[in-house]
């Protein structure tokens, strides 16, 4: 048996140990450990357990995700993520469809303050669904537009998404960061533009709302300014070079806290829920990590992601036609697979090959860091996908657990948001320097 | 037992909030002294690298306890009795196993960090203190899910 069977032999195993239920992360524990055990020794599998453990906990990088994930959490619990839905809703809810665009906006803008989707469908779609179904919205267009517009919530900054792509790859957090603001502005106004067309042709399905006054419009404006200001630092002083991304995530969480404190929907019991649920991320997301550690080192033995690269760069593939093939993968392993396990199982595989395939070189990127965070952006909107897609979306049994529209309904209802997340998808890919451009311009 | 447990691993749970809210605090407070007064705090990053152990380490056996891992749900309609409990007493025993093997090889690595001196760059905190909490939260954690083995039912998970 090569080296290379073993490593096919991991994958099949961890694929089955997933589908028995194992968590993730032990699922890529124990198959790396076995998988290097097997290649080396067992003294070698132990010690790259304790190595990659210890290395984990102690990788100051990472600690951009409680950061941003209590930040979060303390303007969910507080109230604050509601404001920015809060004025979208005064100013365009009188509009048709203007429910769903407020929804869109509120769920962009709290997406800049949580790096969840999860959250950010939880939170919106607590709000905007009791509103739309007030006002006599299509059930199944308003789960949709909420379940979309929750999964802007990894791709804009800050993104857990984009710190564990910028571990695996070893790629700048700041820089995958900024990447991520222009297309999740151009995605947010996709799903916007996705909403207007199909009120367009069905007015039913998002009657007009509520007219409000002017005085009750500044006044809800107003009240946003706190949500702003906390993104305006946060992510405008990593742009800057300011603040490092860890730096901003204490700055961006402190900010939180003191904004929420004179609300009166914070309470001590609020803040210590926020508290515990970030604490249960981190640990979530710090043991995906070491799995994915392990996981990989036990794939750098199987020579698996530079024997693949071998082959592919053999059949002669044009660069465009295979990064077709591996998004297609991507997006069928995202209708089973949750993203983040797609992510750390797929990424160390697929990086070296999209580097040597020359698309680089075909879409002008000038260096592999840029084709690195490029590639990040691209995984990251697939990741969105995989969190809307039958028949293991996330964020679709999110929203099942808010409202009782039936799941297929939910389903039916992401479908126009999900071709546009496609043609989104499409004009990154093509179209590099909308992601580079932030990063690119960076100051450091 | 199990209850006894639970407020034992909740303990250590706000444990790790702490720890979590005191990195918070560092690193907000390097940047006010840094930029403010010229005067960052030092060792800030060791701090934080060990903040971090405490956190994760200390939620970890509650996490486990509140579903808060990922799984796959491949099969959501699958439902056959002896099967699930086949399944759900094979997973809890790999991940004994696992935090058996982390917490033996933690131990090691504690008392090697004795004789290489390590610690963290800036001010020397000691590794093997944390090294220590590693290897007996991993023990704790493998008894904790022997233990709710026998106790309880099989616990969600986040899918």
């Amino acid at each position: 048996m090569t080296s290379i069977h073993i490593g096919l032999l991991g994958l099949s195993i961890l694929l089955m140990l997933m589908a028995l239920r194992l968590p993730v992360a032990f699922a890529m524990i124990v198959t790396g450990l076995a998988g290097i055990w097997t290649l080396n020794s067992f003294p070698a599998a132990l010690a790259t357990l304790s190595t990659e453990t210890w290395g984990t906990l102690t990788y100051v990088e990472l600690t951009v995700v409680p950061l941003f994930v209590l930040m979060g959490n303390i303007a969910g619990v507080s109230g604050m993520s509601r404001d920015l839905y809060n004025a979208a809703y005064c100013w365009i809810g009188r509009f048709r469809g203007g429910l769903a665009h407020a929804t869109i906006l509120g769920c962009t803008g709290f997406a800049a303050l949580s790096g969840s989707s999860i959250a950010s469908a939880l939170t919106l779609g607590r709000v905007a669904l009791p509103e739309m179904k007030r006002f006599n919205y299509n059930p199944r267009f308003a789960a949709g537009a909420v379940a979309a517009g929750g999964t802007l919530g990894i791709l804009i900054p800050p993104s857990t998404g984009f710190v564990i792509y910028a571990i695996l790859t070893e790629e700048s957090i700041g820089r995958l960061f900024l990447a991520g603001v222009v297309p999740g502005i151009i995605l947010s106004g996709c799903f916007m533009l996705t909403v207007g067309f199909l009120t367009i042709l069905d007015p039913k399905l998002g009657p007009k709302g509520e007219r409000f006054e002017m005085r009750d419009k500044i006044k809800y404006l107003f009240k946003s300014l706190s949500i702003l200001s906390i993104i305006t630092i946060s992510i405008g002083g990593i742009y800057g070079g300011i603040f490092t991304p860890i730096e901003a995530a204490s700055v961006g969480a402190t900010l939180a806290f003191i904004f929420a404190i004179p609300r009166k929907d914070f309470s001590i019991a609020g803040f210590l829920e926020a508290l515990q649920k970030t604490v249960f991320t981190t640990v979530m997301i710090y043991f995906i990590i070491i799995g994915a550690s392990v996981f990989s080192s036990f794939l750098a033995l199987t020579h698996i992601p530079a024997e693949l690269a071998n082959q592919l760069t053999l059949m002669g593939l044009h660069p465009l036609v295979l990064l077709v093939l591996v998004l297609l993968v991507f997006i069928l392993l995202g209708t089973f697979l949750d993203g983040f396990a797609m992510m750390v199982l797929a990424v160390p595989i697929v990086l070296p090959i999209i580097i040597d395939s020359g698309i680089g070189d075909y879409l002008g990127i000038a260096n592999i860091s840029n084709l690195t965070i490029w590639f990040g952006v691209v995984m990251v909107i697939i990741l969105e996908m995989a969190l809307i897609s039958p028949p293991v979306g996330m964020n679709v049994f999110v929203i099942k657990s808010v409202t009782d529209i039936p799941i297929k309904d939910i389903y039916r209802g992401i479908l126009p948001f999900w071709i546009a997340m496609i043609l989104c998808l499409a004009v990154i890919v093509m179209l590099p320097q909308l992601s580079l451009y932030l990063p690119e311009s960076m100051k450091t | 037992m199990m209850r006894l447990l639970d407020n034992l691993f909740l303990g250590l749970t706000w444990v790790a909030g702490l720890s979590l809210i005191g990195v918070v605090l560092i690193t907000f407070l390097d940047v006010i002294l840094r930029y403010f007064f010229a005067s960052p705090i030092s060792g800030r990053q060791d701090l934080v690298e060990m903040g971090m152990v405490v956190t994760v380490m200390c939620a970890a056996p509650y996490a486990w306890r509140r579903g808060a891992h990922i799984v796959v749900d491949v099969f959501p309609h699958f439902s056959w009795a002896p099967a699930e409990l086949v399944r759900e007493y094979s997973v809890r025993f790999i991940v004994t196993i696992l935090f058996i093997a982390l917490s033996w090889h933690a131990y090691q690595d504690a008392e090697n960090a004795i004789l290489f001196n390590e610690a963290t760059n800036m001010i020397g905190i000691p590794h093997r203190p944390f090294m220590l909490l590693i290897s007996i939260i991993s023990a704790f954690h493998a008894l904790l899910i022997v233990i709710e083995s026998f106790t309880t039912q099989p616990r969600p998970f986040k899918t």
